[in-house]
């Protein structure tokens, strides 16, 4: 368990390096005090959430509080990620929010179906970018009351 | 004239020939009979006049005899004669003597007959009771012989009076015998010949029957062949046809799905180009010169522009793959929502939009909404500077508004949307439908140019089309026709 005071670490799984450097910017223009992560593929995600391979040594630190994902991934993309993460009995507690460039209809029902908490398409602009990230934190983090954080998956 | 006829023809004529020739016949025959009876019986009456002649000689020569010797036998002779001789003469009226002047000869001669009868019988008398010299006294020999001679040029005359009369009957005869014979030869020759000619042309008759049966045997089994080739044709064709449609989808799909995906990969660094652009304005604005500025907005509009042209295109590729199911669509509403849509930029301009009643038909409701859309965003954005822009939408009569055609599954709906903008040439009426077509400079009017597009394949998926029509400066027309229902899989490949 964490202290409620501890801000709740976001992690982001998005492999476009400049995505991940807009999205940086975009927090640190936020001036969020959470912490936030980034993984660069479905695998790593996986890895990280249940402290594997790369990420054995974050084992016993707090599992993040909201999932920024990612539809467009190499080697396991986010449709397979999401799937296995609402099949999982621990990490289905999560809410996952699908932050992508697609606006395919096909994806926005089948992200849904598979349990989706919240279906963003990335803003073109980086001014929307940053309203957008402080509508998610202002939302998640201090409307939304969220499930306690076990330390990591099983 | 038809075979048939002439075949009939010539079979009648033989008929009435033979017909008639038998008829002749017969009545020739009849004639001949009659004539060979007259003639037997003239033959028999001259035979007559000759023996009566004859025997009038002997009883003449038998009374000459008992005259002179007295002896009795000669009276039987004699007597024997001249019964003979009258009975003759008794018998030669009637049975000759046909003209008046031969029955008066014939009456004549009976009676120079009956005077030298009566001359014989008297002389005989006298000898018998008076004796030779009292007969002799009556003998008058020169008399006697004249009457004798009178009788006998009388009997010659009649004679070859007869004989004439014979001769010609005789020849009358032949000639109808003759008669007959050609006529009988001549109508069975050409009753003959029709008859054969009949029978010759019923035979070609069947024989040309014959022939056209088996003809038509012979054209009924080439058209069945026929039949079956153009079968086999329009199969093989039907096959073609359905190979390259499903090959015309499939490269269809394959486009839509390259433009999506091109359109989608696209718009990823396009979009880093406008957030990096946007971060260089917004923090190192001050770094750069006014020159530098300068292109650094060039620069994000022309991204701000590709982002649009992508959108298009994305809309414009996923109009069949991401099209909804047909369902009912009351199109007066949809043209209502789409107009509000657009209620901000037609109260700038002080549009005056009127829909009217449309028709409910089979269709996607939001591509009408688009489509919709589209055309009435383009009536206002070329409207024309000098007057408030006013926008019809209007259900046109359709060619056909017969009850029949009413009730028809492949009925269709008219819509006009009209305008009074600034219109367009005429020969661009097709060129406004391509992809990125544009027909004013970009700061005149902005837009990617796909709009028409657009609509005109959304209006195709549904099996409708969409054409324009205008006049510059006089405003366009754009005419969208569309099923009322949906075949059953709908239009979608």
């Amino acid at each position: 368990m964490t202290r409620p005071s501890d801000p709740v670490r976001i992690l982001v799984a998005e492999d476009d390096p400049d995505d991940q450097l807009l999205l940086r910017d975009a927090l640190a223009e936020a001036r969020l005090a959470n912490q936030v992560d980034f993984v660069a593929d479905g695998v790593e995600l996986m890895d990280y959430l249940r402290r594997k391979n790369r990420f054995a040594s974050l084992a016993g630190s707090p599992l993040p509080g909201v999932l920024l994902l990612d539809l467009n991934m190499p080697r396991k993309d986010g449709r397979a990620a999401l799937a296995e993460i609402k099949q999982d009995p621990v990490l289905k507690r999560f809410p996952v929010i699908v932050f992508t460039t697609s606006q395919a209809e096909e994806d926005l029902v089948r992200s849904y179906e598979l349990g989706v908490n919240s279906f963003i398409v990335k803003p073109v602009r980086f001014e929307t970018l940053i309203r957008a990230i402080n509508t998610i934190t202002d939302y998640w983090f201090q409307i939304v009351r969220l499930p306690p954080i076990p330390e990591s998956a099983p | 004239m038809r075979l048939r006829e002439i075949e009939k023809l010539a079979a009648a004529l033989g008929l009435a020939i033979l017909l008639g020739v038998s008829f002749v016949a017969y009545r020739n025959t009849l004639q001949f009979i009659d004539d060979s009876a007259w003639i037997l019986h003239k033959h028999r009456a001259l035979g007559g006049l000759v023996e009566l002649l004859s025997e009038l000689k002997s009883a003449e020569i038998g009374q000459q005899g008992y005259l002179f010797t007295g002896d009795k036998r000669y009276l039987e002779p004699y007597r024997d004669s001249l019964d003979n001789a009258e009975r003759l003469s008794r018998s030669l009226v009637g049975r000759i003597g046909s003209t008046p002047e031969q029955q008066q000869r014939v009456a004549s001669l009976s009676r120079l007959l009956a005077a030298k009868f009566n001359d014989l019988s008297r002389l005989v008398e006298v000898r018998r009771n008076r004796g030779l010299a009292a007969a002799q006294a009556l003998l008058d020999p020169d008399a006697d012989r004249s009457l004798l001679e009178e009788i006998r040029a009388l009997a010659d005359v009649i004679k070859a009076e007869e004989e004439a009369l014979l001769g010609q009957r005789t020849e009358r005869a032949r000639r109808v015998a003759r008669n007959t014979l050609w006529a009988l030869g001549i109508g069975s020759a050409v009753s003959l010949g029709l008859l054969l000619i009949a029978g010759y042309l019923f035979q070609s008759e069947i024989a040309r029957r014959r022939r056209s049966e088996e003809m038509k045997a012979r054209m009924l089994v080439e058209m069945d062949r026929v039949h079956e080739d153009l079968r086999e044709h329009r199969s093989r064709l039907e096959e073609l046809a359905a190979a390259q449609t499903k090959e015309l989808q499939r490269s269809n799909q394959e486009l839509e799905q390259f433009a999506y995906v091109a359109s989608h990969d696209l718009q990823e660094p396009l979009r880093k180009v406008q957030a990096f652009g946007e971060r260089l304005e917004r923090k190192h604005a001050a770094d750069l010169s006014e020159e530098g500025r300068d292109y650094l907005m060039r620069m994000v509009k022309a991204a701000e522009r590709m982002q649009g042209l992508i959108g298009d295109l994305l809309t414009y590729s996923r109009v069949n793959s991401q099209g909804r199911v047909f369902a009912p669509v009351d199109l007066r509403q949809v043209a209502e929502d789409a107009t509000a849509d657009l209620e901000l930029a037609a109260k700038e301009c002080e549009a005056n939009i009127v829909i009217n009643d449309l028709p409910v038909i089979e269709a996607d409701g939001m591509q009408m909404r688009r489509l919709f859309q589209n055309l009435i965003e383009n009536a206002i954005k070329y409207r024309a500077p000098e007057r408030a822009p006013r926008i019809e939408v209007v259900a046109a009569d359709a060619e056909d508004s017969t009850e029949a055609a009413e009730s028809r599954p492949d009925r269709a709906c008219r819509i006009e949307v009209r305008d009074n903008g600034i219109g367009f040439e005429d020969e661009y009426r097709e060129r406004i439908f391509g992809m990125f077509q544009r027909l004013h400079p970009r700061d005149a009017y902005p837009g990617s140019g796909v709009g028409l597009a657009i609509c005109r394949r959304i209006a195709e998926r549904h099996g409708g089309t969409l054409t324009g029509t205008a006049r510059p400066g006089a405003g366009a027309v754009f005419t969208l026709i569309l099923p009322v229902a949906q075949p059953k899989g709908g239009h979608q490949p």
